[in-house]
C-alpha cells in the first residue's frame, strides 16, 4: 500500500510524537508498504498564521496515496478518501486550556479561531478510522466534539532492548526538559529526600530561563552530589543502561494526554514509576502503591515516594516486576497497531 | 543558525530531491547549525497547480527558522525573508515541453483558458522566485529556462549517491540500464522500439523506483507487443552502484531534462557508455567524451548507438554527493 503519514511539526523540536511517527514509518516499510512522511510547519503564532495553516491543510493533495494517516492538529484536517486519524494532540488551547495561562485568552478576538478549530475537529467524524493514543484524548474528543474513538496506545520500538538490571540508588527521569514536564518539581523534591537516593535528569532543555531556574535550585540547595542533570539527548544505549539499573523512574508531566514513553520504558525494564495526581494519562498505566506512586504535585510528596523506594528496595523490585507484568499483559505491539490502523 | 530545509515531493519521484535535502541538512549540521527537514506533498495536476502553490504560500516558516532552503518544485513558493531555492526540475510540462505530447497541450477549443493557465502560473513562479535571495539550478539548461522568467540563478554541483548492494557480486550483466518513473518525457516507448530494431543479444533492465500503475501497465504492454519479454525486464527499485558497475551501458532519453539523473552522472564518471538525446536539455552538458553518445531520439538511432557503443572502463564512481563548490556555496549562504 502507498501510505502518507501527515504530521504537524514544531520546528527544530523532536519529542515523543515525532519519534513515534518515525517508528511507525519504519514499521510500515518493514511490512512492505511504501511510506512518505509529510510534516506541516506549525506556527507558534496562534493568530492568522495558524488560520492560514488550517486553510493550507485543506488544499494539499494526497490523492495518489492509498491511505493517509494523520496525527496532530491541523495535519489531521487534510482531505483524503481513506484517512485514518491516530490523534496525539488536539489544539487543547481552545478546549480545556481555554482562558488559562497555558491556553488562549478568553477574549472576543479569539472566538472565531475557537469556532474554526471546533468546526475542523467536528469534520474528524469523516475519517475512516478514528483512534487516539490515550483515554484522556478520547474523553476530550467526546466531551467537546461528540466524536467517538478507539484507543490505540503507541508501541515502543526495540522493546527487546529494555531489560531489567540491578536495583540502583537513583531515580531516572529522561524526557524533554520544560515546564510542562516539570523537572523543576523533581529537582525541588531532592531538597526533602532524607535517604541517599539520587536523581538523574536527562533531556534537552530548549528554554534557557527554565534551565537557569533548575541550575539555580541545584546550586542554592547544594544538591550537586544528589542530582545529575544531562542537558542533551542521551543515546539510546545510554538510556537502556540507565533505565535498566535505576531504582525507579519518574514522569511528572502536567495533564499529559498519554501515559508517556518514559512510563512504558520503565515498565518494560521492570521499574516502578513516580507520577503526580494531575499528570493526566500516566494514571492509565501506573497504579498507586502497586506499579509506582501517584503523588500530590508537590516536592515533599514526591520526596516521600523516592524515600519509600530507596528504604525498601525489595518492595521497589516487586513493584517493578508488577509493572513489567502489566505492560506485557497489555500486548502493545506494532503488529496489532498496524493491523488496526490499516483496517 | 536554525535552518529549515523544505522539500516538495510527489509520490512517484523525488528520490534525488530527498537525498539533496538530507545531504544539505547533514552538511549544515557538520558546520554546527541546527537543521530540520519538512516535506510537503505535490500532485502533478495541471488544473490544481495554483491551489497547491497557494497552500504552500499560506504556510509559515518564520520566525521559527532563521533561513529557509527549498528543494524542488514548488517548495520555493514558501515564504521566508531569508530564502534560497534549489531547483532540480522546473515543471517542464509548462515550460520546455509546453504544448507538446510530453507536456500540457493547449486544446483549440479552450486555447484562451489554457494560455491563461500557463500565464498565471509563470507569473506566480516569477513572484515566488523573485523573493529568493539565491536561486540555484541543477544545470545550465534549467538556468536558461528560469532566466525566461526574468530570474537570475547560479549552478550547483550535486549528484545523489546511488544505493549500495550488500552482496559483492560484480559479474557483468551485459544489460543496458535505465532508471525511470516511466513518465512520457522519458520516452521509454522510443527506447523499446530502438531495442527491437537492434541486435537480438542486447538486453535492458528498466529500474522503476516508483510509477503510476497505468504507466507500468503501458510499458509492460509495449514490451509484450514488441516481443521483447526475453530481452527487457522491469526491476522495481532504484539502480545501485553494483547494477551500474556490471551493466553494459546506461540510457536516458529524457526530453529537456532539468537535471542529469544520478545514474547517468555516475555512469559518465565511471566511463560507462551513455546514450542521451540531442534534445536532452541538461543531458547535453557533458563534455565531449567517447563514452557518451548524443543521438537523435529515434528508434533507428538508438539501434545504431547500441551496436557501436564502447565497452566500459569502469573508473571510480562519485564518492561525495556535495561537491567542494557546492560546499562553498552552502557556507556562503550562512555568512
Amino acid at each position: 500500500m502507498k501510505i502518507a503519514l501527515v504530521n504537524t511539526a514544531s520546528l527544530f523540536i523532536r519529542g515523543g510524537a515525532e519519534i513515534l511517527v518515525d517508528d511507525l514509518k519504519s514499521q510500515l516499510e518493514i511490512r512492505g508498504h511504501k511510506v512518505d512522511l509529510y510534516r506541516l510547519p506549525f506556527a507558534m503564532d496562534f493568530g492568522m498564521p495558524l488560520v492560514r495553516l488550517i486553510e493550507a491543510s485543506q488544499m494539499l493533495r494526497f490523492d495518489d496515496y492509498d491511505r493517509v494517516i494523520a496525527f496532530k492538529f491541523p495535519a489531521y484536517c487534510v482531505k483524503h478518501r481513506n484517512k485514518s486519524v491516530w490523534m496525539f494532540h488536539q489544539f487543547r488551547q481552545v478546549y480545556e486550556l481555554w482562558g488559562t495561562e497555558l491556553g488562549i485568552p478568553d477574549e472576543k478576538k479569539y472566538y472565531p479561531l475557537r469556532d474554526l478549530v471546533n468546526h475542523m475537529d467536528k469534520a474528524l467524524g469523516e475519517a475512516r478510522n478514528m483512534f487516539t493514543n490515550a483515554a484522556e484524548v478520547s474523553k476530550r474528543l467526546m466531551t467537546y466534539n461528540h466524536i467517538s474513538s478507539n484507543i490505540l496506545p503507541p508501541p515502543l520500538e526495540n522493546v527487546e532492548k529494555y531489560k531489567c538490571g540491578e536495583t540502583g540508588d537513583y531515580i531516572f527521569y529522561p524526557s524533554r526538559v520544560n515546564s510542562f514536564k516539570r523537572q523543576h518539581l523533581a529537582v525541588d523534591a531532592m531538597k526533602y529526600v532524607k535517604s541517599n537516593a539520587k536523581l538523574i535528569v536527562a533531556g534537552v532543555c530548549e528554554d534557557q530561563d527554565y534551565n537557569l531556574q533548575i541550575q539555580q535550585t541545584i546550586r542554592k540547595n547544594k544538591l550537586e552530589d544528589k542530582i545529575q542533570f544531562e542537558n542533551r539527548w542521551i543515546t539510546n544505549e545510554e538510556k537502556y543502561t540507565l533505565m535498566a539499573n535505576c531504582l525507579g523512574s519518574m514522569y511528572l508531566a502536567y495533564k499529559e494526554d498519554s501515559c508517556g514513553f518514559v512510563s512504558m520504558e520503565a515498565f518494560y525494564c521492570g521499574k516502578p514509576v513516580i507520577t503526580c495526581s494531575d499528570s493526566g494519562g500516566t494514571m492509565e498505566l501506573i497504579e498507586d502503591q502497586k506499579t509506582g506512586f501517584v503523588c500530590e504535585p508537590d516536592a515533599k510528596s514526591i520526596a516521600a515516594a523516592i524515600d519509600k523506594l530507596y528504604m525498601d528496595k525489595k518492595k521497589a523490585a516487586e513493584m517493578g516486576f508488577a509493572a513489567q507484568k502489566e505492560i506485557i499483559r497489555r500486548d502493545i505491539t506494532w503488529e496489532n497497531t498496524i493491523r488496526r490502523l490499516l483496517a | 543558525m536554525k535552518i529549515l530545509i523544505a522539500g516538495a515531493l510527489d509520490p512517484y519521484a523525488n528520490r534525488e530531491e530527498k537525498c539533496l535535502c538530507n545531504d544539505i541538512a547533514e552538511y549544515y549540521k557538520q558546520l554546527g547549525h541546527t537543521t530540520d527537514i519538512c516535506y510537503l506533498p505535490f500532485k502533478m495536476d495541471y488544473h490544481g497547480l495554483q491551489e497547491q502553490i497557494l497552500a504552500y504560500r499560506l504556510i509559515t516558516t518564520y520566525p521559527e527558522s532563521d533561513m529557509l532552503i527549498t528543494v524542488g518544485y514548488p517548495a520555493f513558493a514558501l515564504k521566508h525573508p531569508n530564502k534560497h531555492a534549489f531547483l532540480v526540475e522546473f515543471l517542464p510540462e509548462f515550460h520546455s515541453n509546453y504544448n507538446t505530447e510530453y507536456g500540457f497541450m493547449e486544446l483549440w477549443y479552450r486555447a484562451q483558458k489554457d494560455q491563461k493557465l500557463q500565464k498565471n502560473l509563470l507569473t506566480t513562479e516569477n513572484i515566488c522566485l523573485s523573493e529568493c535571495k539565491t536561486v540555484f539550478c541543477a544545470s545550465d539548461f534549467l538556468a536558461e529556462e528560469i532566466s525566461k522568467l526574468g530570474i537570475n540563478s547560479e549552478r550547483y554541483d550535486y549528484s545523489a549517491l546511488l544505493g549500495k548492494d550488500t552482496d559483492g557480486n560484480t559479474t557483468d550483466s551485459d544489460e543496458y540500464v535505465i532508471e525511470s518513473c516511466l513518465e512520457p518525457m522519458d520516452r521509454i516507448d522510443i527506447v523499446l522500439k530502438g531495442f527491437q530494431e537492434a541486435k537480438n543479444d542486447i538486453k535492458m533492465a528498466i529500474y522503476v523506483p516508483d510509477a503510476e500503475e497505468c504507466y507500468i501497465a503501458a510499458v509492460n504492454a509495449r514490451i509484450h507487443r514488441l516481443c521483447l519479454t526475453n530481452r527487457v525486464r522491469i526491476v522495481h527499485g532504484s539502480i545501485t552502484e553494483k547494477d551500474l558497475t556490471s551493466s553494459r551501458g546506461a540510457i536516458c532519453l529524457r526530453r529537456f531534462a532539468g537535471h542529469i539523473p544520478a545514474f547517468i552522472m555516475h555512469a559518465a564518471a565511471m566511463k560507462i557508455s551513455c546514450i542521451v538525446p540531442k534534445d536532452g536539455g541538461s543531458l547535453n552538458e557533458f563534455p565531449q567524451d567517447d563514452y557518451i553518445q548524443v543521438i537523435e531520439p529515434t528508434p533507428a538511432m538508438i539501434a545504431s548507438a547500441l551496436s557501436i557503443s564502447k565497452r566500459r572502463k569502469t573508473e571510480t564512481s562519485i564518492k561525495e554527493a556535495i561537491s567542494p563548490k557546492m560546499k562553498a556555496d552552502l557556507e556562503r549562504l550562512v555568512k
